[in-house]
């Protein structure tokens, strides 16, 4: 029978060509039920309820799901998920939406000929592509391959094990367009990748370049508006008045690509005038009096001249930091100054993290915490055979020795020389804005192979021969995602809505079938069920009760305050000098590195940064989100009063930003709440693919303005060492 | 009407938005099947459908004279009937059929209505459309298997639901494609008899007040 027939219920293909007298009494005109129902949906039908995580951003808030009759209604966001506590943002909401979008990726789609997308069956994607790889793998080694994956709690596990059978390193985030600088950098301090600012219990903590109001997390954000109730001091260092600011004491602009200059001064303030804490520094650190010499040719008045920060206020916040110790820190950053924006990002997260020892706040109430973590244990080898440890060096560990994730562009570099002739990429938009699109789709789809998998077509996934469509993260299960805190916890993103369209597959089913394409199917002959069951029971946990529950705590393994922690360096210590530092090329100990390009003239630094609304260009194509972004202006360029004066440009106006990558027109807004010198651009914009109506079109993408170059030693895009240049349009 | 030729209409309609199966197709496209949809199209033209009949000479559903081979209309499909690409047109209503304060969105009012009718009336949709139950292969599959049971509900149903394939064929048209026009012409055929079905609907209704005044 055709799979396009309509049957009765129960009866053969020979009398589905008529409905019975009790099929036809069951008729009711659209207009009957619209009034019986369409009004009406969540009173009637059945209601279930489950709870699951959003992903709308690297967060994965824990929601209740509420769905009637199969459809989802509602979601509320989880009290005990600890992202989460009960709220989640509006993108938690409006994401939602991707499940039913128009523009869902429905079949799997290879390019043609004339390089148009094609839907292809399963089997003829997974063949092809497993034979590819089978012939990469035997002409060039398993090292030609390389896998890129925005981490969630199924691929990252998936991707990773898929690279790792096949015999390849070459597993990557897009931690080299986010966090890959910040937490190099404070991994040769303390061990640890970051930490954890104990905002609400502070007496005083300082922002630079992070906005938790734009770049949210719920908790984060709670946290922020409870500390500042209580009154305490909160400083932002930045060189935007950003959305954080409702919750904060005091701005400090600065002069974007400095803020290596200003902590660097800090630094010299506490360890010259004796403010820190010499106990602690000498029962747990090395390094110290390289430090401390180094240190003092950075100071207050040096570091006002670069940053634009006077020298009184420098020497203040230094007094008032050490004043509040250990009830302090500088807060650890995201994808800020210290993540991946500046050629001294690297250095500034090891200056900020040098800084936080010399006050001992490490592990302090009101300091920086370093949580614990669980993570799933050893699992029956039998059942979950391990893939062998990849032979081969990860490409990029030589070039960029301090990156703890690698670098996802080294291997772009690798590509672009011919040495990575393979690439996947899961839930990942690389191409988007990891740096200069049109660079990276280049040499995307110049090399030999290439798949995407994702629910919609992203500027990565038009480079690519080969689309994968996934189901979005409401129709599927995951794997368990452990996060430490205070109390670490698993939260169980579970499956709330039916698969809306049936030649989709979650990520789990994917790369077990190109595994087996592949020929390593031996490494996935178990269900993600099973896996998950399987981790769970590791850590003591029925996954039956955790799916029930959304979130698991661990209370027997809670932090507690005032605990030194296990410094994982070399050394066993703080590393005020780090030897590996200096084998990459930098000094032992965190030093001044001026930003890559420095604007003239009458240039502008391109700087950009997430709104609350928008993580990057993920969430463009939200017909809701992008209904705020139009009804507030948002797409609009700031630049400061002053500079817009000087070049006849007025609020509301167009103008034309250029440089020899680009150019673009945006609306602007002219205020005083941005740095002259500067020229911002929300990061959520320029979306180039047609096949997202929503997105296309609107707005700039702020690293189509970029070059393609990499910080030295870690790897990051540099993302604001860009300048450009503004015209008023039709002046 | 002769109910018999609207459900082969209809049943055309299904096969060829529906996903494209190799040995249906072929016999489908066979000359005695295919001239037999053909004569359908123009007995209901000739007999009670002005607006089909003028199509017809007016040359618009030449297209139709040849129906594609079985390739043609596989690779046609692969290109516009997926979805997320620019030259999508996925024949499924919700995308089509929105009030201008709603994001078009698979799983609209007349998925639900259709997934609610077919299981009121103890019908099974294929799996492959559990979550576009308003596919127009669906629809259309609907509307033959109500054609061949009672020409009424038909009637009523092919009035109600069909409307959105106006905006349908609008994107169809606009592909860069020359094989648009048979699903163009396909389409046109469905919107002429569901024009004429209304106004003899409508007809209806007013004669039947006149009678009762
Ligand atoms: S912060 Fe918002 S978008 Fe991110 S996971 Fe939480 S609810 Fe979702």
């Amino acid at each position: 029978m055709s799979g396009n027939a309509i049957t009765r219920r129960g009866f053969l293909a020979g009398t589905a060509g008529v409905i019975g007298a009790a099929g036809l009494a069951g008729y009711m005109s659209f207009d009957a039920w619209e009034r019986a129902y369409a009004d009406d949906s969540d009173t009637h039908g059945t209601v279930s309820t489950v709870h699951s995580t959003c992903n709308g951003c690297s967060n994965k808030c824990g929601f209740t799901a509420y769905v009637v009759d199969g459809k989802l209604r509602k979601l509320i966001g989880d009290e005990r998920h600890p992202m989460a506590k009960g709220k989640l943002c509006a993108r938690g909401y409006a994401y939602a939406e991707i499940a039913y979008s128009k523009d869902r990726l429905t079949d799997p789609l290879k390019k043609n000929d004339k390089g148009q997308f094609e839907a292809i069956s399963w089997e003829q994607a997974l063949s092809e592509i497993g034979a590819k790889v089978q012939q990469i793998v035997s002409s060039d080694g398993p090292g030609a391959l390389a896998m890129v994956q925005d981490p969630r709690p199924s691929g990252s596990y998936y991707a990773k094990r898929f690279m790792s059978a096949l015999g390849s390193p070459n597993v990557y985030t897009h931690g080299a367009a986010c966090y890959e600088s910040r937490e190099s950098g404070i991994k040769q301090v303390i061990g640890a990748n970051s930490w954890t600012s104990d905002v609400a219990n502070a007496q005083m903590t300082i922002f630079i370049g992070r906005s938790y109001a734009d770049g949210l997390r719920p908790s984060a954000l709670m946290a922020m508006e409870k500390a500042h109730e209580a009154g305490s001091h909160i400083v932002l260092v930045d060189p935007r008045f950003t959305n954080s600011q409702k919750f904060a004491d005091e701005w400090v602009p600065i002069t974007p690509g400095t803020d290596l200059a200003l902590v660097l001064a800090l630094c010299q303030v506490v360890t010259t005038e004796d403010l820190y804490d010499a106990d602690y520094v000498a029962a747990n650190s090395v390094g110290f009096d390289e430090f401390r010499e180094s240190i003092a040719q950075y100071t207050p008045r040096w570091a006002a001249e670069k940053t634009g920060i006077d020298e009184t206020t420098i020497k203040r916040l230094a007094h008032q930091m050490a004043q509040a110790a250990p009830a302090c820190s500088i807060e650890s950053g995201w994808r800020g100054p210290s993540g991946c924006q500046y050629k001294n990002s690297g250095e500034l997260a090891r200056a900020v993290a040098c800084f936080n020892a010399l006050l001992g706040v490490y592990n302090q109430k009101g300091g920086a915490l370093l949580y614990p973590s669980v993570s799933a244990g050893k699992l029956d080898e039998g059942k979950f055979p391990s893939p062998p440890k990849p032979q081969a060096a990860q490409v990029g560990s030589d070039e960029f020795p301090l990156a703890v994730d690698g670098s996802a562009l080294a291997a772009v570099k690798a590509a672009s020389e011919g040495s990575v002739k393979g690439f996947f990429f899961y839930n990942s938009n690389m191409v988007g804005g990891y740096s200069n699109p049109s660079y990276l789709a280049q040499v995307v789809s110049g090399c030999d192979l290439s798949v995407c998998v994702d629910v919609q077509m992203s500027e990565t996934a038009a480079a690519c021969q080969y689309v994968l469509p996934d189901t979005s993260y409401l129709e599927r299960s995951e794997l368990p995602a452990f996060a430490g805190g205070a109390v670490p916890s698993v939260s169980m993103r579970t499956q709330v809505i039916d698969v809306v369209h049936p030649n989709t597959k979650p990520v789990d089913e994917i790369f077990t079938e190109l595994a087996q394409a592949c020929g390593v199917g031996q490494y996935f002959d178990f269900t993600m069920d099973e896996l998950a069951a399987a981790q769970l029971a590791s850590v003591g946990v029925d996954v039956d009760a955790a799916r029930q529950m959304g979130t698991v705590y661990f209370n027997d393994k809670a932090f507690s305050y005032g605990s030194t922690p296990n410094w994982k360096t070399p050394t066993g210590k703080i590393q005020f000098a780090s030897d590996a530092c200096k084998k990459a090329g930098y000094e032992a100990v965190p030093s001044w590195i001026e930003p890559d390009v420095m604007p003239m003239g009458n240039e502008l630094r391109l700087i950009e940064a997430k709104q609350p609304i928008h993580s990057h260009t993920m969430t463009a194509n939200n017909e809701t989100l992008m209904g705020i972004t139009k009804k507030y202006d948002l797409t609009r360029a700031w630049i400061n009063r002053s500079f817009a004066e000087n070049l006849g440009i007025a609020d509301g106006d167009t103008i034309e930003v250029s440089n020899e990558k680009y150019t673009g027109k945006i609306g602007v807004h002219v205020t005083d709440r941005i740095v002259p010198g500067a020229l911002y651009l929300p990061s959520a914009y320029g979306v180039t693919v047609e096949d997202q109506h929503t997105a296309y079109g609107v707005g700039l993408r702020p690293a189509d303005f970029l070059a393609f170059k990499l910080e030295p030693g870690y790897g990051s895009a540099m993302a604001h060492e860009v300048c450009v240049t503004v015209k008023k349009v039709n002046a | 009407m002769d109910a018999e030729k609207k459900a082969l209409v209809f049943e055309v309609a299904r096969a060829s938005f529906a996903p494209a199966e190799r040995d249906a197709w072929i016999a489908l496209a066979a000359f005695s099947t295919w001239s037999g949809y053909l004569d359908a199209c123009s007995s209901i033209a000739r007999d009670e459908c002005a607006v089909l009949s003028d199509l017809l000479a007016s040359g618009e559903l030449d297209a139709l004279r040849h129906p594609l081979d079985y390739e043609a209309v596989r690779s046609f499909a692969a290109r516009h009937f997926t979805g997320g690409l620019p030259q999508s047109v996925v024949p499924v209503e919700s995308l089509y059929r929105t009030n201008p304060s709603q994001v078009p969105a698979y799983g609209g009012p007349s998925a639900r209505y259709m997934g609610d009718l077919a299981s009121s009336m103890g019908l099974e949709l294929p799996a492959r459309f559990a979550s576009t139950p308003d596919h127009l292969a669906v629809e259309a599959g609907m509307a033959a298997l109500l054609y061949r049971s009672d020409a009424n509900l038909a009637d009523s149903f092919v009035s109600e639901r069909f409307t959105w394939l106006a905006d349908f064929r609008l994107a169809l048209v606009a592909l860069d494609d020359d094989e648009r026009m048979f699903f163009c012409a396909l389409v046109d055929v469905i919107v002429a008899l569901v024009e004429c079905i209304r106004s003899g609907r409508h007809e209806a209704v007013s004669t039947n007040n006149l009678e009762r005044k």
